[in-house]
């Protein structure tokens, strides 16, 4: 039941009318009942496996708050919680990577290769409602969050439908409470917010991704030998559109929907590619779980406490365990290593260049050269993240080196993104001025009717060729 | 009334007037839904008793037979209808004949259905906003439609707006009608990115990808030209089968010869045994107006070759 469905919405309109009759309690167990549907409708095996997830949390949590503060049976229980979702999360996602790999390893030493003769299914946004899992048991070990006293309320906050399976990645002390605690009722603010939140998302992907996966077709299905540099720079360019849109519209009708329900999920894009730097662009992308990575692994290897060279190490490590995060893929592990690269060097440059530099690029010019710079690095990660193989992106790269040529695909692409992909920058623009998200809706109601009048005569008249799945669901 | 509620009520009235221009231009969209529009008005011209001709078919049974030639070559010089929109096959025939033909009260003596070499098989892909704006009519129609030929909500739920909304059903005419105007290279990348996806992006290339597959490969079955043989003898007509002059010759798939053996329904083969000059065939698939003529000419030979004296 995809967000983009129509099963979807009316599933939803009978949810929101539910939780509208009935009170707090009612509400919850609704909502869970319609979260255990919602995933059910993807694969009702798979619920087995939040239910053991939200089972082992659940009580890790309990038992290590009941003991005292040193008792070194908290550890044991955070640890405990720890190897069983890392465990979960290892043998579904990663598994058949590393049998892969460990066959190839075998094969070139001569020895038989293990070959189990079958495949693990990855369930659907199993990284998500892990990482989300894993957060409350150890907030709770931190002693940040108050352990869950109803099972069926713990289970809500694991399973809650809009972000159950992409996010955004919530934490215990943000949502937890707005399960427990009774919620707001949707008044003129929520819905107006989460009108505009929901269009957005629309837009985003049914407009933007979905359209620009069509056209990112040619690039990374044609061998690149074939390919002329403008169309692997304009492939690379609807790819980065592509993935905005379907992750950042996905996250925004997430949270809209939420809003209507009466909760306030956390912002999981800002205008990721305004940003100046690679340190900005992680504040903007995918921040739910830049600050999980954050939180939960950079600061717990020591963060920027231990020097210069544990601080790089801190960092290219959270980097390339965050692409792992994304899948079981040595491309995915590229692409991290290129972000956590890059994030070194420019913590590296930050430290040493003079005052200056500093002065240049604080002026409009010097802020066009590092967004620029900063875009097309993202993009070149873009590429790693896309390509099927190591060798595909390599020869794509290599492509780029090839005789600059201007063909009928350039020409189409350069069109349509700028078709699909210009009036939203435009928009971001302006609620990059205006400082926030949700500027427009305090702006005049005729501007609101105009963006969503622009965005319902896209969706209707410019569908994609082909329908295309949210990417990130098979995170 | 607040300002998000005003805001959506405009944006309904938005739709609303969207969907008024709709259905006043829809002909003017394209010469296929202007042909569409002309179905309601098969009723007047194979009105019972004036022994018509109906023509069924695609682009080549628009390209192929010529009607006046049809009409002038047969006895009494009947009337000839033509049901013949672009990119259908049987399910969109049969459906239409049910709704166009059956239901409006027309009663033509003969029906010539001019296929191709996979239109009688039911579609990989249903054409479903098609289907519902401008085929299948009538709740009863509606409702075994729904059961019989759609799987999945989403389907569905987009028949039955698509029935409803001539906006929604035309929704996907306007991309293309505005990009392969105003997009340069357009429709070369087009192909190009169909040929990368994998050629089966868009219905047409699914039907060429079907047609050049091996019969064994496919799993295709035939309840629509079954369906639309029935409606034809229900509405009181003889089905003429026509397998259309091609530019190399071809014989209709063993398991709808079968059928139609079975069901005894007459097959003119123009497309195994009318050998036409490649001239004929300007793009290599349909034929010119000469060879409509020629070949209608055989076909109104062959038609009174067979009938009963």
């Amino acid at each position: 039941m995809w967000f983009n469905s129509f099963a979807f919405w009316i599933f939803f309109a009978l949810v929101a009318l539910g939780c509208r009759l009935a009170g707090h309690r009612v509400q919850n167990r609704l909502l869970l009942a319609a979260s255990y549907f919602f995933y059910g409708c993807w694969d009702w095996r798979f619920l087995s496996l939040i239910l053991i997830t939200t089972a082992v949390d659940f009580t890790a949590a309990r038992r290590l708050s009941a003991l005292p503060d040193g008792d070194p049976g908290r550890k044991r229980w955070v640890a405990a919680s720890m190897t069983i979702n890392l465990g979960i999360l290892g043998l579904f996602k990663y598994f058949g990577f590393f049998v892969n790999e460990l066959d190839r390893l075998l094969a070139a030493v001569g020895l038989p290769e293990l070959n189990p003769g079958f495949r693990l299914l990855l369930p659907a946004g199993i990284s998500f409602y892990t990482f989300q899992a894993l957060s409350y048991t150890i907030d709770v070990y931190r002693g940040r969050t108050r352990p869950a006293k109803s099972f069926w309320d713990f289970a809500l906050f694991i399973s809650f439908f809009p972000q159950l399976v992409a996010g955004p990645i919530e934490r215990s002390d943000h949502l937890l409470p707005q399960v427990v605690n009774p919620r707001p009722r949707c008044d003129a603010r929520r819905f107006r917010e989460g009108l505009f939140l929901v269009f957005s998302g629309l837009f985003l992907k049914v407009v933007l991704a979905d359209n620009m996966a069509w056209l990112v077709t040619v690039p990374f299905a044609e061998p690149p030998a074939q390919l002329a540099p403008v169309e692997v720079l304009l492939g690379v360019y609807a790819f980065a559109f592509q993935i905005y849109g379907d992750f950042a519209g996905y996250s925004a009708i997430a949270i809209g929907v939420a809003k209507w329900l009466g909760f306030d999920l956390m912002e999981n894009f800002r205008r990721p590619y305004f940003a100046l730097n690679p340190q900005e662009f992680w504040r903007r992308w995918h921040i739910s779980l830049s600050t999980w990575l954050r939180d939960y692994l950079y600061i717990s290897l020591g963060g920027n406490r231990q020097g210069k060279w544990l601080t790089a190490r801190n960092l290219m490590l959270t980097m390339v365990l965050g692409g792992l995060w994304h899948g079981a893929a040595w491309t995915f592990v590229i692409w991290g290593a290129i972000h956590g690269g890059w994030l070194v060097a420019h913590r590296v440059w930050v430290e040493r260049r003079g005052e200056a530099w500093s002065r240049w690029l604080a002026s409009p010019a010097g802020r066009v050269v590092c967004w620029l710079v900063t875009f097309h690095l993202v993009c070149l990660t873009w590429l790693f993240f896309r390509a099927g193989t190591l060798d595909q992106a390599l020869g794509m790269l290599a492509a780029l080196g090839g005789e600059w040529r201007w063909t009928d695909y350039a020409a189409t692409c350069a069109t349509l993104i700028a078709f699909f992909a210009g009036p939203w920058l435009l928009l971001d623009a302006w609620l990059e001025k205006k400082g926030g998200t949700l500027a427009l809706t305090g702006a005049a109601w005729p501007w609101r009717f105009a963006v969503y009048l622009y965005i319902v005569a896209m969706l209707l008249f410019f569908p994609p060729p082909m329908p295309v799945e949210f990417i990130y669901f098979q995170f | 009334m607040s300002a998000e509620r005003l805001i959506l009520c405009l944006l309904v009235a938005a739709l609303l007037a969207m969907e008024a221009v709709t259905r006043l231009a829809e002909p003017s969209l394209s010469k296929d839904i202007a042909h569409m529009h002309t179905f309601p008005q098969l009723a007047e011209t194979l009105a019972p008793g004036r022994a018509g001709v109906l023509v069924v078919g695609n682009s080549l049974a628009r390209c192929g037979i010529d009607p006046a030639t049809l009409s002038e070559g047969l006895p009494g010089h009947p009337p000839v209808g033509l049901m013949v929109p672009d990119a259908t096959a049987a399910i969109e025939w049969a459906w239409g004949y049910r709704r166009h033909v059956l239901q409006a009260g027309a009663r033509p003596d003969r029906v010539i259905i001019m296929t191709g070499r996979t239109h009688l098989e039911d579609p990989a892909v249903v054409q479903t906003p098609r289907l519902g704006a401008f085929f299948v009519g009538g709740a009863g129609d509606r409702l075994a439609f729904l059961r019989e030929e759609l799987d999945g909500f989403e389907e569905k739920a987009a028949f039955l707006l698509s029935s409803a909304s001539r906006l929604f059903a035309n929704r996907g005419r306007i991309q293309p009608l505005l990009f392969y105007h105003a997009v340069p290279g357009y429709e070369t990348a087009v192909n190009r990115i169909n040929i990368a996806a994998g050629g089966g992006v868009t219905p047409q290339a699914d039907a060429k990808a079907a047609d050049e597959a091996p019969l064994a490969t496919r799993s295709r079955t035939l309840r629509n030209v079954a369906r639309l043989i029935d409606a034809v003898r229900e509405s009181g007509a003889e089905p003429i089968v026509v397998t259309a002059p091609l530019p190399e010759r071809w014989s209709l798939p063993e398991p709808v010869a079968d059928l139609l053996r079975e069901r005894a329904v007459r097959v003119v083969p123009l497309g195994a045994e009318l050998a036409l000059p490649a001239e004929r065939f300007p793009d290599g698939y349909h034929l010119d107006p000469e060879g409509a003529r020629l070949a209608t000419e055989e076909l109104v030979r062959r038609i009174g070759e067979a009938a009963p004296e």
